[in-house]
């Protein structure tokens, strides 16, 4: 599904990480482990095409990511792309992302979040492990391909991370795929890569 | 595509909406303003209806200036723009519907409250409609400068934003203030209309254009 071949990516002079090789098929859960500011975040918005200004190659289904106009890809950032002075129904039912708006869906997933949400109030009245469940719900809803997750288990509590497991067992048993970061040991994967093992210092 | 454009247009209006301070706080500004010039300038009438064509463009603007150059910041700030470039979205659809709905809000209000210069400023009532038709024209080119200080300082502080709006803007100031000038003096200010529309004709690609580069800029 997604082929990335001697990516490396520089900021000014200094590479973040060079020559990384990886391979995602179907099915396949893939963890991006690294120390503070090693590059992990880049990396995914290297394989979503957001930062397309890298060296090397990648590849998603078999056609260059820079060339793909609608690829199905979801991408979660450590900024969750919503706006506090909105309510939390909006921000969902205007998330690009969502392009089939279903309120049950989301609120299921909430439910099993734990999380008790008005869809009517403003979601900067909200804190940032209930943004970051509001945030996962949506990823839940929304059918993909691949899905790109930064750092989905920060801020979440032992029900969440559970149900967040539950949720990446679910996407994977349906024929998608999910490339997450993380620096702590949460997150069951089938395959993890580490972004310091591709730094030349 | 035009469906995310649709949905991009749409969002935007709702939080325009809810962010009430982005659409007040210019036109508290342009009304403050323009009901101190009476006041610290002259009484008379005449005078005020001579200054009138200027003291209103001037005012009108510094008060777009408030709310135009965080037209791309908070989508940078939140997130928003690399959910934009992950789906592919047309930076160009992107830039046109921000500046849209950034000049329905910020300006357009404006450019119907100037109407209040009748009043405030003994504009005579027959060059009300030469003033409203030079802001329709000169106020999207204001907002075209101000998308492209938004994207060029990006994530900076805002000072570059005046600073770069406001010297592009001085052709279109004085085009605006001769264009109703001309008219009180009995001339027709057709050719300062035309002017102007050349100007926002010739710069909305360029402009355009321009954003899109300074945005891509931030994602190398």
């Amino acid at each position: 599904m997604l082929k990335v071949d001697n990516l490396s990516y520089a900021y000014t002079d200094k590479y973040l990480f060079e020559n990384l090789n990886l391979y995602l098929d179907i099915k396949t859960i893939i963890k991006v482990s690294g120390s503070n500011g090693s590059g992990k975040t880049t990396f995914l918005k290297n394989i979503s095409g957001i930062l397309q200004d890298y060296e090397g190659e990648i590849l998603y289904l078999n056609e260059n990511i820079k060339d793909i106009s609608s690829p199905n890809i979801f991408y979660a950032g450590h900024k969750n792309g919503f706006k506090d002075n909105l309510t939390v129904g909006e921000n969902l039912k205007n998330d690009l992302r969502n392009p089939e708006f279903d309120l049950d869906k989301i609120k299921n997933y909430l439910n099993d979040f734990g999380c008790e949400i008005s869809f009517s109030t403003p979601l900067g009245n909200y804190s940032e492990g209930q943004k970051k469940k509001i945030l996962l719900s949506l990823f839940a809803s929304v059918n993909a391909d691949l899905y790109v997750l930064d750092e989905p288990f920060s801020n979440l509590d032992d029900e969440g991370i559970d149900c967040l497991n539950e949720i990446f067992r679910q996407k994977v048993s349906e024929g998608s795929s999910i490339v997450f970061t993380s620096h702590e040991n949460q997150g069951k994967s089938s395959q993890e890569i580490n972004i310091d093992d591709f730094k030349n210092d | 595509m035009t469906r995310l454009a649709k949905r991009i247009f749409y969002k935007e209006l709702v939080s325009y909406k809810k962010r009430s301070s982005t659409y007040l706080s210019p036109i508290v500004f342009f009304l403050i303003t323009i009901a101190l010039y009476p006041l610290a300038l002259s009484n008379d009438p005449a005078d005020l209806a001579f200054l009138a064509p200027g003291i209103t463009w001037i005012c009108v603007l510094l008060s777009t200036l408030l709310s135009i150059q965080n037209i791309f910041n908070e989508d940078f700030e939140d997130g928003s723009l690399d959910i934009f470039f992950s789906l592919r979205v047309s930076t160009l659809s992107l830039v046109i519907v921000k500046i849209l709905v950034n000049w329905i809000f910020s300006s357009l209000p404006i450019i119907i409250l100037s109407s209040t210069v009748v009043f405030l400023l003994f504009l005579p009532s027959e060059s009300l409609v030469i003033l409203l038709t030079s802001l329709l024209i000169g106020t999207p080119v204001i907002s075209l400068f101000g998308a492209l200080a938004g994207a060029l300082s990006l994530g900076k502080s805002s000072i570059l934003g005046p600073a770069i709006v406001l010297p592009l803007s001085l052709p279109i100031l004085i085009l605006g203030t001769s264009a109703v000038s001309s008219f009180l003096n009995g001339e027709n200010p057709s050719f300062y209309f035309l002017m102007m529309l050349a100007i926002f004709i010739f710069l909305l690609p360029l402009i355009c254009y321009a954003c899109i580069g300074a945005l891509r800029l931030h994602y190398e």
